[in-house]
C-alpha cells in the first residue's frame, strides 16, 4: 500500500523526500527520467561517451543542489534545463560550431555546407535515423527548441530554459520544422 | 505536446519517437545512484532542524511564553505587595483606632510588632498587674494607660475582640466626665466653704480623677474641665484611686460600654498602692439614713437632757423632713466646742448605736458626723 502511494508521488514530492534524506525517492525519480533525458541528449549530440558525461554531470548537479531545491517549477523542466546548460557548456568548451543560422533566412538547409557525420551516414540509415541526422544539420538553438518542444515543454518553458523570449522560441521551432520537412521530402523524393 | 500541431509536425514527432534512442547505460545508473546515496542530505540533521512544535505555531508559542512569564511575575509581585500592605494596614488601623491615646498606641505598636515573641508572654502573664506595671514603667510620664491594658487584655482574652471606635469612645467618656465634673464642681464649691475638705469629698474627687485620667487624652479634657479649677484636686488626680469602693461610680461604670468598664476596672485591680476606706467609711444608704438621724437626735437629747439645749432638741422633734433634721443636727454640732462634751457624746454614741444594731450605721461618732455633713451638703 505504501509502495503504491510512493509510486504515485509526483516528481516534486520525490525530490522533497530525497531532500530529507530518502535515497529511495531519488532512485524512483531517477528511474522515471533517466531514459527520456538520455534520449534527449542523444538526439542533441550523437556521441555516446559525450552524452554519458553530460548526463552524469546533469544528474550530479541535481543531487548537489538537492538541499536548495524549491518546487517552484516542474522537476522535469528543472532537470532538462540543467542538462541543456551542460550540453551547451560542452559544445562551447570543445569549440563545436554553435551556429545560429544553419538554415538560411528562407528556411533552406545549409547542412551541405557543414561537414559532419550526418552527411556521411544520411544515405545509409532509416528515416528515423535520417531525422536525427537532419537535427544535426540544424543550428543548436533551433535544434534545442525543436527537441525540447518534442519533449513536451511549452514555448514559455523553453524560453526560460534556454534564456530566450517566447517569440524567438516560436520562430526557431518554425524554422526547425520547415527545415526537417524539406530534408526528409528531398531524401524520400529521391 | 502542443495541440495545434499540423499533420507534418505530427509526422515528425512520430518519426522522432520511432527512432529508438539508446537507453541510459547501467554503469551510468549505478554511478549516479551511488553518488546520490552518498550525498543524500542527512536524515538526522533534517530531524534535528525540525522544531518540537509546527513552524506556523512559532508566534503563538512565543506569545504564550511571554504571557506566562508576565503572569508569574505579576503574581509574585502581588503576593509580596499584598503581604506588605496587609501588615501595614493592620498596624495603621490598630494605631488609628487608638491614635487619640498616644501612650496606648506605643504599647499597642510594641505588642503588635513583637507579637511573635511577646504575645506568648502577654497571654501567659494574664495577671493584669504585671502588664499594667510594665506599661507604666515604659511610659512613666503617662502612668495611667488603661486602654493599652484593654487592648492587650482583648488580645489575650477574646471576650472583647473589637475595641470601640476612638471617636465614639471619646464622646462617651467626655459625656461622663462632663456630668461627673459638674457634680464634682458643685460639691467642691460647697466643700471649699468649709475650712478643710472632708475626706469623703477627697475620695470622690480622687476616684473621679482616676476614672477620668484613665486615658491620656481624656485626662487632658479633665484638666481643662475640672481639675484645672482646683490645684489641690489636680495634685490628687495624679494620686491613686478608690474607684472600686465607690458604689456610685461603680454604677456609672456598669452603665458604660464593656470597654470602658474594663478600662476603669483594670486599674483598680493593678493598683498596688490604692487607698482603701475601712468599713466605717461606707456611705449610709437611704434606708439607714432615718435611723442615723434618730440615733444622733437621741444622742443629743440624752447627752444634753437639761438646760438650754433641751428646747433645741424639742425643736428637732418638730422638724419633719430629713434634710431639715440633718441641718439642725449640723447646727447643733457646730456649737459644741468643749472637749469633754465631745467625749461624752462619743461614748453615748457607742451605747446608743447598739440599739440600732439592725442598721448599717457608722461605728464612730466622727464618721457619723462626717456623713451627716455630706448629707447637708
Amino acid at each position: 500500500m505504501f509502495e503504491f502511494l510512493k509510486a504515485n508521488l509526483s516528481d516534486e514530492s520525490l525530490m522533497l523526500r530525497y531532500q530529507q534524506g530518502d535515497s529511495a525517492a531519488f532512485e524512483k525519480l531517477y528511474k522515471r527520467h533517466k531514459d527520456p533525458l538520455f534520449a534527449y541528449l542523444y538526439r542533441s549530440h550523437v556521441d555516446l561517451p559525450v552524452i554519458e558525461e553530460v548526463a552524469q554531470e546533469a544528474w550530479m548537479a541535481v543531487i548537489n543542489a538537492a538541499e536548495r531545491y524549491r518546487p517552484t517549477a516542474k522537476f522535469k523542466t528543472y532537470l532538462y534545463a540543467i542538462a541543456h546548460r551542460k550540453l551547451v557548456d560542452y559544445w562551447r568548451k570543445n569549440k563545436i560550431e554553435y551556429l545560429l543560422d544553419r538554415v538560411d533566412e528562407k528556411g533552406e538547409s545549409v547542412v551541405e555546407k557543414v561537414p559532419g557525420p550526418s552527411k556521411l551516414t544520411s544515405a545509409t540509415v532509416d528515416l528515423s535515423m535520417d531525422l536525427l541526422l537532419a537535427l544535426e544539420s540544424l543550428s543548436k538553438e533551433q535544434q534545442q527548441a525543436f527537441l525540447l518542444k518534442e519533449e513536451g515543454f511549452t514555448r514559455q518553458e523553453i524560453a526560460v530554459m534556454t534564456g530566450s523570449n517566447e517569440e524567438t522560441i516560436k520562430s526557431r521551432i518554425r524554422y526547425a520544422t520547415g527545415h526537417l520537412r524539406r530534408i526528409l521530402e528531398v531524401q524520400y523524393a529521391d | 505536446m502542443p495541440t495545434n500541431q499540423t499533420p507534418e509536425d505530427a509526422e515528425l514527432s512520430r518519426l522522432l519517437s520511432q527512432a529508438e534512442p539508446p537507453k541510459s547505460p547501467e554503469h551510468l545508473d549505478e554511478a549516479i545512484l551511488r553518488y546520490a546515496t552518498e550525498n543524500a542530505p542527512a536524515a538526522d540533521e533534517a530531524e534535528e532542524k525540525t522544531p518540537w512544535f509546527p513552524r506556523p505555531l512559532t508566534a503563538a508559542v512565543a506569545t504564550l511564553s511571554v504571557a506566562a512569564v508576565a503572569v508569574s511575575i505579576s503574581i509574585t509581585s502581588f503576593n509580596s505587595g499584598d503581604l506588605e500592605r496587609g501588615s501595614s494596614d493592620f498596624s495603621t488601623s490598630q494605631i488609628a483606632s487608638s491614635d487619640a491615646f498616644s501612650p496606648e498606641a506605643l504599647v499597642l505598636e510594641e505588642a503588635v510588632s513583637g507579637e511573635d515573641s511577646a504575645e506568648s508572654e502577654t497571654t501567659s502573664e494574664t495577671t493584669p498587674e504585671t502588664t499594667r506595671e510594665r506599661q507604666v514603667a515604659q511610659n512613666p510620664a503617662n502612668s495611667p494607660a488603661p486602654l493599652g491594658a484593654t487592648v492587650q487584655l482583648s488580645r489575650a482574652n477574646d471576650d472583647i475582640a473589637t475595641p470601640a471606635p476612638a471617636d465614639d469612645l471619646r464622646e462617651e467618656d467626655l459625656r461622663e466626665i462632663a456630668a461627673l465634673g459638674q457634680a464634682l464642681s458643685t460639691e467642691r464649691n460647697t466643700s471649699t466653704q468649709d475650712a478643710a475638705p472632708s475626706s469623703i469629698q477627697e475620695e470622690e474627687q480622687t476616684s473621679f480623677a482616676f476614672s477620668s485620667a484613665a486615658q491620656s487624652s481624656v485626662a487632658q479634657e479633665l484638666t481643662t474641665a475640672t481639675a484645672g479649677q482646683d490645684e489641690n484636686l489636680g495634685g490628687r488626680i495624679e494620686a491613686d484611686s478608690v474607684l472600686a469602693d465607690d458604689p456610685a461610680l461603680q454604677s456609672g461604670v456598669a452603665s458604660s460600654s464593656p470597654q470602658l468598664a474594663l478600662r476603669r476596672a483594670a486599674p483598680t485591680e493593678v493598683r498596688t498602692s490604692a487607698i482603701r476606706l475601712d468599713s466605717s467609711a461606707e456611705l449610709v444608704t437611704n434606708e439607714d439614713l432615718p435611723a442615723l438621724l434618730s440615733l444622733l437626735e437621741e444622742l443629743f437629747n440624752s447627752t444634753f437632757a437639761d438646760g438650754e439645749l433641751q428646747e433645741e432638741a424639742l425643736e428637732i422633734e418638730t422638724v419633719s423632713t430629713e434634710d431639715e433634721r440633718a441641718n439642725q443636727l449640723q447646727n447643733r454640732l457646730t456649737v459644741i466646742s468643749d472637749e469633754d462634751e465631745l467625749q461624752q457624746l462619743n461614748a453615748n454614741y457607742a451605747e446608743l448605736r447598739e440599739n440600732f444594731a439592725d442598721f448599717a450605721l457608722p461605728a464612730t461618732l466622727e464618721e457619723a458626723i462626717r456623713q451627716l455633713q455630706r448629707l447637708v451638703n
